[in-house]
């Protein structure tokens, strides 16, 4: 019994050993990221690196709010995100409602193409796509920024399993108390939402804001840059600039980090419900 | 039968409308008026009246179905301004759609401000159980359509011509862009490298992510500190992550050689070198996607009901029999998600590519080439033609994959 409890001792330091070791690994770069933005540009290129900065100095932050608008890309993001988040929470729980709730002709076909349309990658629809929004006049423009992220057949079907769950006497007491089929979508169905919906959100924020392909072919002025084209922009334009190009990709992942740090819950359950529903 | 707080908006609606017909619909160097505007030649108030009249009447008959085709009608109406470029071409002239938004004027917003109210109004109105489902996918079939649906064809389309978006002229080629595709070694060697690349990221980042999930799951404590330090990573963008790799992996004074040198190996040129370049992109991917998939498989574990566990316990299975006989099984669906979409997305690769080593040094990856031919070549036919065959090759995997997995669970 006693050899059993200390081969357990030793079986949980060897976990936690590991666990840490791996913890460092993850977390290394970032730490390194972090203090690399504090050193000047002579500092960086010493071999073999300094860990510590000789001073904490934030003089690369203001430089590259100097040389790029970045407040700009900062405010776009923010937008572009916002405004596809919300699109897509909206569309997709309409049509999960009427996936989960309602009987109607052609609800499987629908159903079945739309799983169908699921399969495609986007490196096939996107070379139509931007020959679409290139003659449709909507390169360097928002629109084309926020639709890709808008809809989503993955948030329509998470939605609509969570939907199959609300009990029918609610629809039906609300239908009673002369309630529209739309009126009981806002009064029934969107408040029994909150979990998936927060899950959704997440998940839709983290790609639309990290998302790089896409507007890096539709985006080609200042005015309409994210923040990720930002970054790129600035290690295509100022290739020999280091520290500056290491501080804009830490400018470009704080935001998100302390998003995460706050909303960590959030967002591993948003992760556990799309991944297993999905 | 109809709320007094909905007719006020109706009927606000029909007003709105009412006072866009005379006010200005664009304004630059000359201003357009709604009667300035035709469609099919009648002009636009000749339409625009009846369709509000009768829309009027559908309302106060109660014709709620009625009412909203209507007023969809309207709203459409006022959007057709936008693509009868012939005729706000005296106010602006530019061929886009969008700059249309900069001459338009209050009656053109006015219209479409009132051709909403109503919209909504209708849409409030809404009882009819039968009809309801098919307004409620409408928003979702659309952006589908438009983003999905409509590109797919159009992709089958092009891949059958030449199709430069600079030239006008695009001919129709046959299967000339697919003789191509399967003649071009580089376009195979491509897919090859994309394929070297998979069998890297996958089963690296499946073992870690299984080795460390099940120790999380395994301590007694602290389980969501690391949770959370593993999915980090996976947060942050592509974009952002690729620089800080591309100063580490840097062959003069990155801290990857640093630590090499404290070993006193010799510098390696990491993403220079056509025998590395890929596997160090690999590791980055590793790296940045094994916290998902710890978060998924910790999911999986802990669906596991306990007493499952335990009376493998009692019955003397040891740890290793355990983890083989009961848990790897239960996990199945999780491992089997996890396999399947990172393997779509491993071959898919693009974004780190582009940012780490720009497609040198043998990392030339298929979407990477197709996005070349696309976009800087504007061999658009032939990129088109390449991502179909791609997606044939993906789909084709999917279902090996999907096959094999259910055969083993059918075991």
């Amino acid at each position: 019994m006693a050899s059993r409890r200390t081969s357990k001792v030793v079986l949980y330091t060897l976990a936690y050993v590991l666990l840490i070791i791996f913890a460092f690994i993850m977390l290394m770069p970032f730490v390194w990221m972090l203090l690399s933005t504090f050193k000047d540009q002579r500092e960086l290129f010493e071999f073999p690196p300094k860990f510590l900065p000789k001073k904490f100095s934030l003089n690369n932050y203001i430089e590259v709010f100097k040389t790029v608008p970045f407040v700009r890309y900062y405010l776009n993001s923010l937008l572009v995100t916002f405004t596809s988040v919300v699109l897509n929470l909206f569309s997709s729980s309409l049509a999960g409602f009427a996936f989960a709730k309602y009987r109607f002709r052609g609800r499987e076909i629908i159903f079945k193409v739309i799983l169908g349309a699921m399969m495609i990658p986007f490196p096939v629809t996107i070379i139509p796509l931007y020959i679409m929004v290139y003659d449709l006049g909507l390169v360097d423009s928002y629109f084309a920024l926020i639709m890709t992220g808008s809809v989503s057949i993955f948030g329509t079907f998470l939605m609509r399993q969570f939907i199959v769950n609300i009990p029918d006497d609610l629809l039906d007491a609300a239908r009673i108390d002369g309630s529209s089929e739309f009126g009981t979508y806002v009064r029934i169905i969107l408040p029994n939402l909150r979990a998936p919906l927060s899950a959704l959100a997440v998940f839709s924020f983290m790609s639309t804001w990290n998302a790089f392909l896409w507007p890096l072919l539709v985006v080609n002025d200042d005015s309409h840059r994210t923040v990720q084209l930002g970054v790129q922009f600035f290690t295509q334009r100022y290739g020999d600039l280091i520290h500056l190009q290491i501080t804009a990709a830490a400018m470009a992942i704080i935001p998100i980090i302390v998003l995460y740090l706050f909303l960590q819950r959030q967002f591993i359950q948003g992760i556990t419900m799309t991944g297993l529903k999905g | 039968m109809v709320s007094g707080k909905r007719k006020v908006m109706f009927f606000t609606g029909i007003l709105l409308m009412a006072l866009s017909l005379f006010l200005p619909f664009a304004s630059g160097k000359e201003s357009l008026m709604a009667w300035d505007f035709s469609l099919a030649g009648v002009s636009l108030p000749f339409i625009m009246v009846p369709l509000a009249l009768a829309c009027i009447a559908a309302f106060t008959f109660g014709k709620v179905f009625l009412t909203l085709a209507l007023s969809l009608a309207l709203l459409l109406l006022d959007l057709a301004c936008l693509f009868s470029k012939e005729q706000w071409k005296p106010a602006l002239k530019s061929k886009f759609f969008l700059d249309f938004f900069k001459v338009a004027g209050a009656g053109w917003y006015l219209l479409a401000a009132g051709a909403l109210l109503i919209v909504v109004a209708a849409i409030t109105l809404f009882r009819d159980r039968k009809r309801a489902p098919y307004l409620f996918l409408l928003p979702m079939l659309a952006g589908i359509g438009f983003l999905t649906f409509f590109p797919a064809l159009f992709a089958l389309f092009i891949s059958f011509r030449r199709w430069n978006i600079l030239i006008a002229n695009k001919p129709f080629v046959g299967l000339a862009n697919f003789e191509k595709a399967f003649s071009d070694e580089y376009f195979w060697r491509s897919i090859w490298i994309s394929f070297k690349y998979a069998l890297g990221v996958i089963p690296a980042k499946i073992l870690i992510a299984f080795f460390f999930a099940f120790l999380i799951y395994a301590i007694p404590k602290f389980k969501g500190f690391f949770r959370v330090v593993y999915f980090l990573p996976t947060v942050t963008s592509v974009v952002a992550v690729s620089v800080i790799w591309n100063w580490i992996y840097n062959p003069y004074y990155g801290v990857a050689n640093y630590v090499l040198s404290v070993f006193g190996a010799p510098p390696v040129n990491w993403l220079g070198d056509p025998k590395t370049a890929i596997w160090a992109v690999a590791a980055v991917a590793v790296w940045r996607g094994v916290g998902y998939d710890i978060i998924i498989f910790l999911a999986g574990l802990n669906d596991i009901p306990r007493t499952t566990v335990e009376a493998s316990q009692i019955d003397g299975a040891n740890g290793w029999q355990r983890l083989r006989y009961i848990l790897i099984p239960l996990m199945k669906p999780s491992l089997v998600f996890v396999f399947i979409t990172s393997t779509i997305g491993a071959i898919q690769v693009f974004s780190e590519i582009y940012m780490m080593t720009g497609g040198n040094a043998e990392t030339k990856t298929a979407v990477y080439y197709i996005w070349e031919y696309g976009f800087s070549r504007l061999q658009m036919g032939y990129a088109s033609t390449m991502s179909l065959i791609l997606f044939a090759i993906i789909l084709t995997i999917s279902l090996i994959q999907m096959r094999v997995t259910r055969l083993l669970k059918e075991e």
